[in-house]
């Protein structure tokens, strides 16, 4: 699948790959594994599924299976049909741990006559605990959570979900997206309403489009490419390259140093209005000692009160070029 | 001109339906309430609703537009692009398998569709799912867009404005956006899931997304030329993978992603709107005030050297001068694929009690491939810089003209002939290989305390080469045979660019209470620049030269603030300070703070109250860099719902996205703008050096501020009415106002879009005539107008009206 052609060797030498903090990672990941590779000797091999996970944590005594909890929950009961979470009990043949995968062991409360206390209540439970009783399952899909913003902020799982009560009835959201989003971020909704925005408020795209609400490894819960490139290029993939000529800024710095991704007062979600102005900003040979690598080419060559031409109609092919040192084809 | 050619070769792209619609819209709606009233007398069984052991969910809307608009067009298609025209507006359709039936494709499926038959955007869904063995989801989404607002990319040459030597030829003002484009983005992503929960898992994806579309672009070869660039590109994305449960609590994961793109955009000349005296079809540029205006002219011009570039306005089409610059022909096709196969391997586990952990690796060796380069230009090329006032009498003799033209490929310098013919072909190859590892752990200490560590790792390199031969004509004109023809050039450019980055984000958490929760931490990245460049024809000008490393290092503070007060109220709180030792560019800051505050106030289960601070400061205070950006933004909203029958949502907002650094640029003596400085004598600023005595005429280089500020107010409510139960309607306001201001570096130069105001109000009211039948009217009104003059350009202001009227039925 990987085809390392002669470019590759010639280059390499050019700036040879530091391969020792490649092994320190690897080393640091073996580590992990092994780490991880010596608990699993631990458990015992049963069940692997969901369900069965918080059934094995109780005698099975103390379980009254979903037909008992829907003589009294019957309306809960009744639309628990088409949720997601009923796979489980398909799964396990109506065997019942429906309800008490999430509430627990339900016969104490059972027979104390529907004492809340003697059963799980994520309502009132704390965000650590529902998140714990959330990801007891749910930890392989989302396993940056606890290290998300959500996660340390101690959002938890039912700032966003709700299992019984969801709007969205695939992701059991409380409300679809981007309403959901703009209750806490607030301050992000102006920027969706000004001229030049993504369409989200439209529908065509979407905040899970480029943010993972449950973490990523990278900053502001970024998703990515699967080449590690900016999430961007997923869409607009002219931009991805790799190109003979790099702007190298474009891969280094990233997309935001030029746009800005929510939306903008100003046309291709540029970051300032007067395109001149914005190119400037780096392409100014004003303190060269401060960047003696970054200010090539070191200034503007052309009049500015010549005509007014936006830097752009000439090096139109801004992102990169296969073809032109200075991005003009 | 341009808005006719538009208008021909969208007309493919963009329907518009007349207003007769709106007559069979109104038809249909009638229609639609008899039929509606006919069901009244027999409404659907609840039986109906299961059919071969599912029970049967469908909705339908259908419908359309009625729009009217009134001011930019342009600007209204750009943001807005809704038109008139039957639609499909909605569908749905859920069958969910009845409790105990078994069924051998699917236990349940979910279909969605919505803005099908003319709008901008449309949307498909499909997801399904048979009990253990699969779940599928697919979805469709179309986006068009349509570009065309004038500020952006628009030499703005005034219309009617005449060069110096145009024969009183009057150039047509440019009202278009130099770079429209009217573009059709369709992405299909599908996602398979074999066995889901079990303890294997297999996983298949494909994603295609195409980009096609008519647009502009152009090119600067002398002249800059408007091409027509027939914009295609698309990936194809396929996904394999496999899940590995071997134990409760922990997962491995191994992806395969293939990724496929292919670029097949081309170029060429949008238009030939002259012609050279002999009848050639020509242009001379659309940025042509002064282009026209500084003939140019070979050694051998002989009858037009010091004439003017048109040379017959009367003629049809008006003749132009064969020694200006210009073009006859302009070709390029560049077909370009890339594979990027990616491998990825993740684990997750919390088998040890309190310890949470999840890691990945991932290689990817991509590899783009551009085999048949091919470009063709005929026309004239001088790259002879004079100025204006230097017309036509004070003209350096003609000879001067082309020996001083530098052919930014070939370095060319002794040909006293022009510029009029290239070819090029070639092919070149680059790489992209990344190599990432992340690693991750959260290990709860004590019921109080926890420690989370991330490790990130990302090396990536892309070794690039490229092989091209030209070959170039030179003549005295564009209409006399080729003096010179060049034998191949060959230039086989090598480059290399890569990052690797180390970073690692420590933080501790402390649960003082079950109200309040802080937590510290600290980042270090380490990143390393490496950037080679082998171009035969760069000029090195700066002090570190063509190739060089960069080693930049950053360290921030964390500081995390969880509050709640009550089980009602919730306020999060972040800071982060960050101090880098070096900058790559000048807007990436070496000094940085964002503070983050956001609340929500939940009194009741259908009220939410919420607020958010947002403030991203960055400085690089290097002298003669100044470097100061913020994006400072506010926030809050209340949603009310307290009964069935009325729900209030109001909300502000406020950001404030500001940027300032010390610039320099090459300017007019006699055309200072505002606020600038002129550069020491002998010091330069690209390649203008600052003179001793400078004219009015002179370019000398001026050290100015980028300041750009744009204070932006949103501001919506919105209010839902249901005061019987068949009846709802809905009333809103939205508006987004903004009052900015930015660096003018020319007086034609237009700040328009700081100094707007959008508003959106709308209104809709449904009507559940049965169980089944319902009716739908929705009102939006588009207002966007401009403060001040728009400048040498058609205004953009607009407002339109859009009603849309659609008629429900579900069973």
């Amino acid at each position: 699948m990987h085809r390392d052609g002669p470019v590759e060797q010639v280059l390499l030498r050019a700036a040879p790959a530091k391969m020792p903090v490649l092994r320190v990672c690897f080393l640091l990941l073996l580590s992990a594994m092994l780490l991880g590779v010596s608990a699993m000797a631990a458990p015992a091999k049963g069940d692997k599924s969901a369900g069965a996970q918080a059934a094995a944590q109780a005698p099975a005594g103390e379980f009254v299976g979903s037909e008992i909890c829907a003589t009294c929950h019957e309306e809960v009961s009744k639309n628990f049909a088409g949720n997601p979470h009923n796979k489980i009990a398909e799964m396990h043949g109506k065997s019942g741990v429906t309800c008490e995968g999430c509430h627990g062991p339900g016969k104490a409360h059972v027979d104390g006559g529907g004492d809340t206390a003697k059963i799980f209540n994520p309502a009132k439970a704390s965000a650590k605990e529902v998140d714990e009783k959330c990801l007891g399952c749910h930890a392989g899909q989302h396993a940056n959570f606890e290290r998300s913003a959500h996660g340390e902020g101690k959002v938890s799982c039912l700032g966003c979900h709700s299992v019984h009560k969801s709007v969205d009835k695939e992701q059991l959201l409380k409300a679809s997206q981007p309403t959901l989003c703009f209750q806490c971020h607030a301050d992000q909704k102006s920027q969706f309403s000004m001229p030049f925005h993504h369409r989200v408020n439209e529908g065509i795209t979407s905040c899970s489009d480029c943010h993972d609400p449950h973490g990523t490894f990278n900053s502001h819960q970024l998703k990515s490419t699967a080449d590690q490139n900016a999430i961007c290029t997923k869409c607009h993939s002219e931009t991805a390259g790799p190109f003979v000529y790099e702007h190298p800024v474009v891969k280094t710095e990233g997309c935001l140093s030029c746009h800005s991704p929510h939306g903008s007062q100003n046309p291709r979600l540029l970051n300032v209005s007067n395109v001149n102005t914005l190119c400037l900003q780096c392409h100014s040979a004003t303190n060269v000692g401060a960047f003696p690598h970054a200010v090539s080419p070191t200034g503007p060559v052309h009049n500015q009160a010549a005509q007014y031409t936006p830097c752009t109609n000439c090096h139109s092919q801004i992102h990169g070029s296969n073809a032109s040192n200075i991005y003009f084809k | 001109m341009k808005n006719a050619r538009f208008v021909q070769a969208f007309v493919a792209f963009v329907p518009r339906a007349s207003v007769k619609i709106a007559g069979s819209l109104g038809l249909a709606a009638l229609l639609a309430m008899a039929t509606a009233q006919a069901q009244t007398a027999n409404p659907p069984k609840d039986k109906d609703k299961t059919k071969d052991n599912y029970d049967i969910h469908q909705t339908f809307d259908v419908g359309g537009h009625i729009a009217s608009t009134a001011g930019s067009n342009a600007m209204y298609s750009t943001l807005v692009n809704l038109e008139s025209g039957p639609r499909i507006l909605n569908h749905s359709l859920e069958m969910h398998a009845t409790p105990g039936s078994k069924h051998m494709l699917f236990d349940t499926l979910v279909e969605g569709s919505t803005g099908y038959g003319g709008d901008p955007n449309s949307f498909s869904m499909l997801r399904g799912s048979k009990g253990k063995l699969y779940d599928f989801v697919g979805s469709f989404r179309r986006d068009r867009q349509y570009f065309d607002y004038n500020l952006f990319g628009n030499p703005l040459v005034p219309g009617g404005a005449t060069a110096p030597v145009s024969n009183g030829y009057a150039f047509p003002q440019i009202e278009d956006a130099t770079h429209l484009f009217n573009t059709v983005r369709r992405a299909t992503d599908l996602n398979l899931t074999i066995l889901p929960v079990s303890t294997w898992s297999f996983r298949v994806g494909y994603t295609l997304n195409i980009n096609q579309g008519p647009t502009y672009s152009s090119l600067h070869q002398g002249a800059d030329a408007l091409l027509l660039q027939r914009w295609r590109n698309s990936t194809n994305t396929y996904l394999g993978a496999i899940d590995w449960k071997p134990l409760p609590k922990t997962r491995l994961t191994y992806e395969e992603h293939i990724t496929q793109y292919k670029g097949d955009t081309n170029w060429q000349l949008a238009g030939l709107n002259m012609q050279l005296p002999n009848g050639t079809p020509v242009t001379i540029g659309f940025d042509n005030v002064t282009g026209v205006g500084a003939v140019s002219a070979s050694t051998g011009c002989t009858g037009y050297a010091g004439k003017a570039a048109v040379l017959s306005a009367g003629s049809a089409p008006p003749t132009a001068n064969p020694c200006v610059n210009g073009y006859t022909s302009y070709s390029r096709v560049q077909p370009t694929r890339t594979l990027f196969p990616t491998e990825e391997f993740r684990f997750q586990t919390s088998e040890i009690k309190n310890l949470q952990m999840n890691g990945r690796i991932l290689y990817t060796g991509a590899s783009m491939k551009l085999n048949n380069y091919n470009e063709g230009f005929t026309g004239m090329e001088s790259r002879v810089l004079t100025p204006i006032a230097v017309q036509p009498s004070a003209a350096p003799a003609p000879a001067a003209y082309c020996t001083k033209a530098v052919n930014n490929t070939t370095h060319q310098t002794t040909y006293n002939d022009c510029h009029v013919g290239l070819s090029i072909t070639g092919n070149a190859r680059a790489q992209r290989i990344d190599v990432s590892a992340d690693y991750g752990l959260v290990w709860q200490v004590s019921k109080e305390f926890a420690i989370s560590d991330q490790f990130d790792f990302q090396n990536w390199r892309q070794p690039a080469i490229g092989t091209f031969s030209e070959v170039d004509q030179y003549a005295a004109s564009m209409i006399a045979p080729a003096a010179v023809t060049t034998a191949p050039a060959i230039t086989a450019p090598v480059n290399f660019l890569g990052q690797k980055t180390n970073t690692n984000t420590l933080t501790g958490e402390w649960e003082a209470a079950s109200w309040i929760q802080v937590s510290l931490g600290y980042r270090y990245r380490a990143r390393t620049l490496d950037i080679a460049r082998n171009i035969p024809t760069e000029v090195v000008t700066t002090p570190a030269g063509l190739n060089y490393s960069l080693d930049i290092h950053e360290n921030t503070g964390l500081l995390g603030l969880v509050l709640r007060p009550t089980r009602a109220w919730r306020i999060n709180s972040t800071v982060e300070t960050g101090w880098a030792d070096a900058a790559y560019v000048q807007t990436n800051p070496r000094q940085t703070q964002h503070y983050q505050v956001r609340t929500t106030y939940r009194p009741k289960e259908w009220a939410t109250v919420s607020a958010a601070y947002n403030d991203w400061e960055k400085r690089d205070n290097v002298i003669n860099v100044g470097y100061q950006a913020h994006t400072r933004s506010f926030g809050g909203s209340a949603a009310l719902a307290p009964n069935e029958r009325y729900s209030l949502d109001v909300s502000y907002g406020y950001i404030d996205v500001f940027s300032k650094s010390v610039d320099c640029f090459g300017e007019t003596f006699g055309s200072v703008p505002a606020g600038t400085t002129l550069f020491p004598v002998g010091t330069a600023c690209g390649n203008v050096t600052s003179t001793a005595n400078p004219t009015a005429a002179t370019v000398e280089p001026f050290y100015g501020t980028s300041y750009y500020d744009a204070p932006t107010q949103y501001a919506s409510a919105g209010v839902v009415l249901t005061p019987i139960k068949p009846l709802q309607a809905s009333l809103g306001y939205r508006v987004n106002s903004v009052d900015g201001n930015t660096q003018i570096l020319h007086p034609l130069a237009v700040p328009g879009s700081l100094q707007s105001k959008y508003q959106t109000p709308y209104a809709n009211l449904g009507w559940k005539l049965t169980k089944s039948w319902g009716l739908k009217s929705d009102w939006n009104y588009y207002g966007y107008g401009e403060n001040g003059a728009a400048g040498p350009t058609a205004p953009r202001n607009f407002h339109g009206n859009l009603v849309t009227l659609g008629v429900h039925y579900e069973y």
